[in-house]
């Protein structure tokens, strides 16, 4: 729709981009703290163990070092992936354990002047640990469960659906089943995980962490400090990167007590190593999903067991197996569904929120089913979807929110023309047998917050337009990389009219800026977003009221002035005078709870070249189609795109953390945690959907998750179409597709 | 010389590519590291009486883009060009790849091929040996004593040689090798006569495969079944057993193929 926007749908640079590319984007750890001791991580060496002895007498002969073991740590437990008090998940971690349950739990905490005093004394630190045997594979966890937690919990278990499931599948022609796995995947977010804490005047511990949800942080440390929310201060520091690895605390509750405890500012650093094995994970899955189909292809019921690993300790697994459940319902129309889960640990690193948030596993599991099953039944994959796609308007029939203006359809009937699917439908193998090119493609839905979910959704924040007319939107957001806060100010920007450099947007303080449920749940565009543009209509309303009284004449603001009596004045000159004559501040709080949470919807098209003999497969074109209502800045959602189409591909082919039965890690580093790198990406192209979904502000909605749910499916079956395999084990490695391609 | 005498517990550091990754955090107040980067006998690449001569210290990047290694040793300039990234290129040396014996390193495998010898100088003098006998007997060691260090490379020319190196990755750039391979053949009247085949990464750095050697000697039309074959056989002997056997005796058929493709079209284009 053309609405001749000045700053929405543009491409408008990241505030930060100068800074961050010229180096003056500092992130915690390149800054120096005064007085302040430097921690460094005793992580367990074994995946199931007991601290028989520690001692740490030589690492504190060395000049200002301090040891805090788990002897020390108060035994409170919490659960790192809860956002809120009353979230009631299951709690089963401590600060520091003398029962290590991974490779990389938290035995202690070594402290100096530097992080290298630190890591030199950390070597001087003698652990004795009685072994015990491991838990590692997904199917027996459950019943292995005692080896590993005393709480008696063999499994969280979860179950949700609708219709009468056994009528479906009674009366189906046809009933096609599959079961997959997709992997255990770490984030490989640039900036490995630190926090810095600072003990306060008035017992008030200061946190600041790049953390996605400070309010979260506060309630986690709250948990095992005996202080109030209100003397937990976390500030959001400068950030690179998380993709969820962030979202959920990982040392941030440790380091708030070592600063309670030892009364001196404490930063807590960790390499790589370290977060690769200390920090979360994206959960592995294990799917099997039944489709029960009529004679037509229509799809009757779907029936889901879902095994999810969520590694040593519960976090946030249970949320993240009952999100993939509730995305099930919400791509395909069905009379009847039951979704039943478990969530189990292992003595594995434990997992947490990863970009999508079992989207990108879910929508795996059933987008190969799909496939495979049209393959076995002889249907046009596309023709099959087309028929059982969810329509505008649907209503979820699991009970979540309405779907929205779903533009699914479109998506995937635009794709397939823009992509060539009919001309690349068919694999084309090269003379000597060797090469097999392929297409695939997979459509996903994610959603735009929480509401009609059991958690809560709620934003605040409160806009000041100065009496230079330039403006501060005080938000509890976090900016991710992603370019939230340059976003927020073109919205601001747009309403007002005041120009982008003279707005100025801060981010989460747990102190002072209103609360927020976090920058999660792909809610930030649709929920925070729509709350920027009220913050800023309310302003943009209030300075023309006031003006109104002080020009004793109608004010109306428009390109980014008041027009008065078919006067010109300039915002600035109004407001200083607005501030001295009607003695009022051109500041508005809003506060906003979203009445709505429609699907955003994607369909991802690659072409990839297999090469049989050594099992390599290059992505050669890629398409990203979305319904994301409205670009609010063109150039961010292509790099949404970019990235999320980058982690898809890894997820599909390269990127593991497997186990061993012991326990032990065969992936402790990039040297052998491979991602797609530049050289290996295709050229991915995007077809944007536009067409304003109601709610969101000028017609937005997410983007920067759903970018990943469909992409590691689709080159999957792009996979499965060329070699017509059914490989369902990701990921899709070279030993794998060779070894599937000779048989 | 005098200092490597004299240091009891020292370690030679050329490009520290994979020797600062190894030992960071790790180097104990005892232990002298010789930067070997000031040395300037070390560097230079030259050619005369019918041997390229390489210094140890040259880096990948030099080495890739030395007209003469193109001309005389282009296998080596294959290998030197896609080992790690581009600022690993920029330091990484050529003796530090072979000192260092990873298994799974590039150039060993190609100067095996090349029929290169090592210059290796130590308090007791010079000496000169082979690739193969320049690493250790177990996999990732070198045969190197801890006083010795390696000066030079010195590669036969010879008109009418041939050579190619490819390798097999996780991915296409900066990527350790699964597989890698190098040859160096004389392309006569359509045929590779006199091949030296030298395997990376089954077990150890440089690996001879006899069998490829007189696969390639074969006319065209037999040729690629034959080194395939004898490549699979290769690839079951070296690793017997071992998980990764069956993808790599699939892959280092593909690899055969790859680096046979490259060396006809060096032997048509008459480069070497």
């Amino acid at each position: 729709m053309d609405h001749n926007y000045k700053y929405i749908g543009k491409r408008i640079p990241k505030f930060d981009a100068r800074d961050k590319v010229t180096g003056r984007y500092l992130c915690l750890a390149d800054e120096k703290y005064f007085d302040c001791l430097y921690g460094v991580l005793l992580l367990s060496p074994y995946a199931n163990a007991k601290v028989v002895s520690i001692d740490a007498s030589a690492a504190l002969a060395l000049p200002g070092v301090k040891v805090l073991t788990y002897k020390d740590a108060p035994d409170a437990k919490y659960n790192s992936g809860e956002w809120y008090p009353g979230q009631n998940d299951f709690r089963d971690e401590t600060l520091l354990t003398g029962h290590a349950r991974y490779v990389g739990d938290r035995i202690a905490l070594v402290l100096a002047a530097s992080e290298a005093e630190a890591r030199e004394a950390l070597k001087l630190v003698k652990v004795e640990y009685e072994q015990m045997p491991a838990v590692v594979d997904l199917k027996t966890a459950a019943d292995n469960a005692a080896l590993l937690h005393e709480d008696g919990m063999k499994a969280f278990p979860g179950k949700l659906g609708f219709g009468d499931i056994d009528a479906a599948f009674a009366k189906a022609a046809y009933i096609e089943t599959d079961t997959i796995y997709t992997p255990k995947v770490h984030h490989a977010a640039i900036e490995t995980h630190c926090v810095l804490a600072l003990p306060k005047p008035g017992g008030v511990i200061e946190i600041h962490t790049p953390s996605q949800v400070v309010f979260g942080v506060q309630h986690a440390a709250a948990l095992v400090l005996p202080l109030p929310l209100s003397k937990i201060h976390v500030v959001k520091a400068n950030m690179g990167g998380t993709f969820g690895g962030k979202q959920e605390s990982c040392f941030e509750p440790l380091c708030a007590w070592a600063a309670w405890k030892l009364r001196r500012p404490v930063f807590i650093n960790t390499n790589r190593e370290e977060t690769i094995l200390g920090t979360k994970t994206r959960a592995a899955v294990l799917g099997t999903v039944a489709t029960a189909l009529d004679e037509n292809g229509f799809i009757l019921g779907r029936r889901f067991d879902i095994t999810l690993d969520a590694g040593a300790y519960l976090t946030g697994g249970k949320k993240v197996m009952m999100a993939m459940g509730k995305k099930a319902s919400r791509l395909y129309r069905m009379a009847a569904m039951l979704y039943e889960g478990r969530t189990v640990r292992t003595s594995t690193t434990p997992c947490g929120a990863c970009r999508g948030y079992g989207s990108p596993q879910i929508h795996t599991i059933t987008e190969v089913h799909t496939d495979l099953l049209c393959r076995r039944r002889d249907w046009d994959p596309v023709e099959f979807r087309l028929k059982n796609l969810m329509r505008e308007f649907d209503d979820d029939p699991a009970g979540a929110s309405n779907i929205g203006k779903a533009r699914v359809v479109e998506c995937l009937e635009r794709g397939a023309a823009a992509f060539g699917w009919n001309e690349r439908k068919t694999p084309v193998t090269s003379s000597d047998g060797r090469f097999v090119t392929a297409a695939g493609f997979a459509c996903c839905t994610h959603g735009n917050g929480y509401y009609k979910t059991i958690y809560h959704d709620y934003t605040q924040m409160s806009l000041r337009i100065l009496e230079d007319g330039s403006a501060i939107l005080r938000t509890p957001l976090h900016e991710l990389g992603s370019g939230t806060t340059t976003e927020m100010a073109q919205i601001v920007a747009e309403v007002t009219g005041i120009e982008m450099d003279k707005i100025t947007v801060t981010e989460g303080d747990t102190f002072t800026s209103g609360y927020d449920t976090g920058c999660q749940a792909s809610r930030v565009i649709y929920v925070c977003g729509e709350c920027a543009r009220l913050a800023a209509e309310a302003a943009a309303r209030k300075l023309c009221e006031e003006a109104s009284k002080l020009y004793d004449a109608d004010a109306v603001l428009a390109d980014g002035r008041l027009h008065v009596n078919g006067k010109e004045i300039e915002i600035g000159e109004a407001v200083t005078q607005i501030m001295l004559q009607n003695r009022v501040s051109i500041d508005v709080g809003v506060a906003y709870a979203p009445e709505k949470n429609p699907a955003s919807f994607a369909v991802h098209f690659a072409e990839v070249r297999i090469d049989k003999l050594t099992g390599l497969v290059k992505v050669v074109k890629y398409l990203a189609v979305h319904d994301l209502g409205q670009a609010i800045n063109r150039s961010f959602v292509e790099g949404q795109i970019y990235g999320g189409v980058q982690m898809g591909i890894g997820m599909a082919l390269l990127e593991d953390l497997p186990y061993d039965k012991d326990g032990r890690p065969a992936v402790r580093n990039f040297d052998k945690y491979h991602m797609i790198n530049a050289p290996d990406m295709p050229e991915v192209e995007t077809l944007l959907i536009e067409d304003e979904e109601p709610g969101g502000p000028f017609g937005a909605k997410s983007v920067g998750e759903i970018v990943t749910v469909p992409v590691a499916a689709a080159v999957v079956n792009a996979v499965n179409r060329g070699l017509g395999t059914s490989l369902t084990q990701l990921p899709l490695t070279p030993a794998r597709i060779a070894a599937a391609a000779q048989e | 010389m005098k200092t490597l005498s004299a240091a009891p517990k020292h370690a030679l550091v050329a490009g520290g590519t994979d020797w600062v990754v190894k030992n960071h955090g790790q180097v104990g107040a005892d232990l002298v590291i010789i930067d070997l980067a000031p040395v300037r006998e070390l560097y230079g690449i030259s050619i005369g009486g019918g041997t390229l001569r390489i210094g140890a210290m040259e880096t990948m990047t030099a080495i890739n883009s030395d007209e003469n290694v193109k001309k005389y040793a282009a296998a080596l300039c294959d290998a030197a060009s896609v080992m790690g990234s581009l600022q690993i290129r920029n330091r990484a040396t050529l003796g530090g790849n072979l000192a260092n014996a990873s298994a799974a390193a590039d150039t060993p495998s190609t100067l095996a091929a090349l029929g290169a010898h090592v210059k290796i100088l130590s308090p007791r003098g010079e000496r000169i040996i082979t690739i193969e006998e320049a690493l250790g007997a177990k996999p990732n060691t070198s045969a190197l004593a801890a006083d010795e260090v390696i000066a030079a490379f010195e590669i036969p020319v010879a008109e009418k040689r041939v050579s190619a190196f490819k390798k097999i990755g996780s991915r296409s750039e900066v990527s350790i090798a699964r597989l890698n391979m190098a040859v160096s053949a004389r392309s006569e009247g359509g045929l590779f006569c006199g091949a030296r085949v030298y395997v990376g990464t089954l077990g150890s750095a440089a690996r001879r495969c006899a069998a490829a050697e007189g696969a390639l000697g074969l006319p065209a039309a037999e040729r690629s079944a034959a080194l395939r074959e004898a490549l699979a056989e290769f690839a079951e002997k070296s690793i017997p057993g071992r998980s990764t056997l069956p993808y790599k005796r699939s892959a280092i058929q593909a690899l055969g193929l790859d680096v046979l493709a490259l060396l006809a079209a060096r032997a048509a284009g008459g480069t070497n």
